[in-house]
């Protein structure tokens, strides 16, 4: 499942590979998050390119309490990213966030191939028992994908995003390790 | 200083730590369903002597009983999610004699109401163990709504325990702060 090429650490799933960020992806991913017509994951929260340059240039987006990973085809590089964070820091568990960038690319079987490399990189290098996922309500793409590989629905979280201008619902996911497993040995 | 009938919630001072420490850290102060994190009284003196534990988006006050001044529990604040700025409020009353005598309740309807008259936000956050019934009972009558079952998301007590997510909006906060007992508390606010 890790690949390690060229000192570039590598997840590679059926359909989509995980990757770190090179340079040259760089301005393209600024480029993407500040798009106005983006089809905004959880929030939308313009960044600036120096700022983005600084952070990659310090730890290359993998830290130990977030990682940043470029999302490829196996045609085509970058088509989205792939990244998980702690989520809060009382509670200490980690949530994951798939983003791609273009509705053409964005199916079901990448979104769950993505999720579903991301867990179990997660699961096979910390100790957490769960993880977990927000999705917009209508993101029928990342609810089927997500729970194509494990996920549950946990319930909505009414009114945490402020977007376009109102405060926005957000769904509340996880799988846990124990079902991850039972997953994984089906 | 927010004062209630019964409790004042102030910034920690340094005098304050060894207190709350020992407190915090007696095993005979812990039940089930309360989380057990130790914690070192060097470095919340350090946090103190810095900042008193208050910083824009999170903060630490001292649980008072007004009457004889003693230190009872404390109340913290800090962000529900790393990403997004709505608030979530953690109360504890360590010593287990002082418990279920209703000064966590006048606790978090005083920092409640705080966060909603000093911030723009839509809601406050809680998380509960699902099995207290007790708390739970309370948070249903004065307007909270369960939102989410975080599955095994502590570990304490040899296991992992799931949490709900319980929040409380500014239009039900706005309802129900006009009852009486609500009214007393929060006139200072």
């Amino acid at each position: 499942m890790m690949a390690h090429s060229g000192g570039l650490e590598m997840l590679r799933g059926d359909v989509v590979r995980l990757r770190s960020f090179i340079p040259q992806d760089v301005p393209d991913y600024v480029k993407r998050i500040n798009d106005p017509g983006r089809r905004t994951v959880r929030r939308f929260n313009p960044v600036s390119r120096s700022a983005v340059s600084a952070a990659y240039g310090r730890d290359a987006f993998i830290s130990d309490d977030f990682g940043l990973l470029a999302l490829d085809l196996s045609d085509r590089p970058h088509i989205g990213y792939g990244s998980w964070r702690l989520a809060s820091s009382a509670v200490g568990n980690i949530e994951i966030c798939v983003e791609i960038y273009d509705s053409a690319d964005d199916t079901v079987v990448c979104r769950g191939d993505a999720y579903g490399l991301l867990c179990r990189h997660l699961f096979d290098n910390r100790p957490v028992e769960r993880i977990q996922l927000l999705l917009h309500p209508g993101d029928s793409v990342g609810r089927d994908g997500a729970a194509g590989v494990g996920f549950e629905r946990e319930g909505i979280l009414t009114s945490i995003v402020f977007m376009k201008g109102a405060w926005r619902d957000l769904e509340l996911w996880s799988v846990l390790r124990v079902l991850r497993e039972e997953l994984d040995h089906a | 200083m927010l004062e209630g009938e019964r409790v004042i919630l102030r910034p920690l001072e340094e005098f304050d730590i060894p207190e709350l420490a020992s407190m915090a850290n007696d095993e005979a102060n812990f039940e089930p369903m309360q989380r057990h994190v130790l914690n070192s009284t060097s470095e919340l003196v350090t946090a103190v002597q810095e900042n008193n534990l208050i910083e824009e988006d999170r903060f630490t006050l001292a649980l008072v009983d007004k009457e004889s001044r003693r230190l009872i529990g404390s109340v913290h604040v800090y962000p529900f999610h790393t990403l997004y700025s709505i608030p979530e409020i953690g109360v504890y009353v360590y010593p287990t004699e002082e418990r279920n005598k209703g000064y966590g309740f006048e606790a978090a309807a005083l920092i409640t109401g705080f966060l909603f008259s000093t911030r723009p936000v839509p809601k406050v956050y809680m998380l509960t163990n699902s099995n207290n019934t007790f708390l739970v009972s309370a948070l249903e009558r004065y307007g909270w709504k369960k939102e989410a079952i975080m599955r095994k998301v502590f570990f304490y007590a040899g296991a992992y325990q799931d949490y709900a997510v319980w929040s409380l909006s500014r239009s039900s906060w706005d309802e129900v702060r006009c009852l009486p007992e609500l009214a007393r508390l929060c006139s200072c606010l």
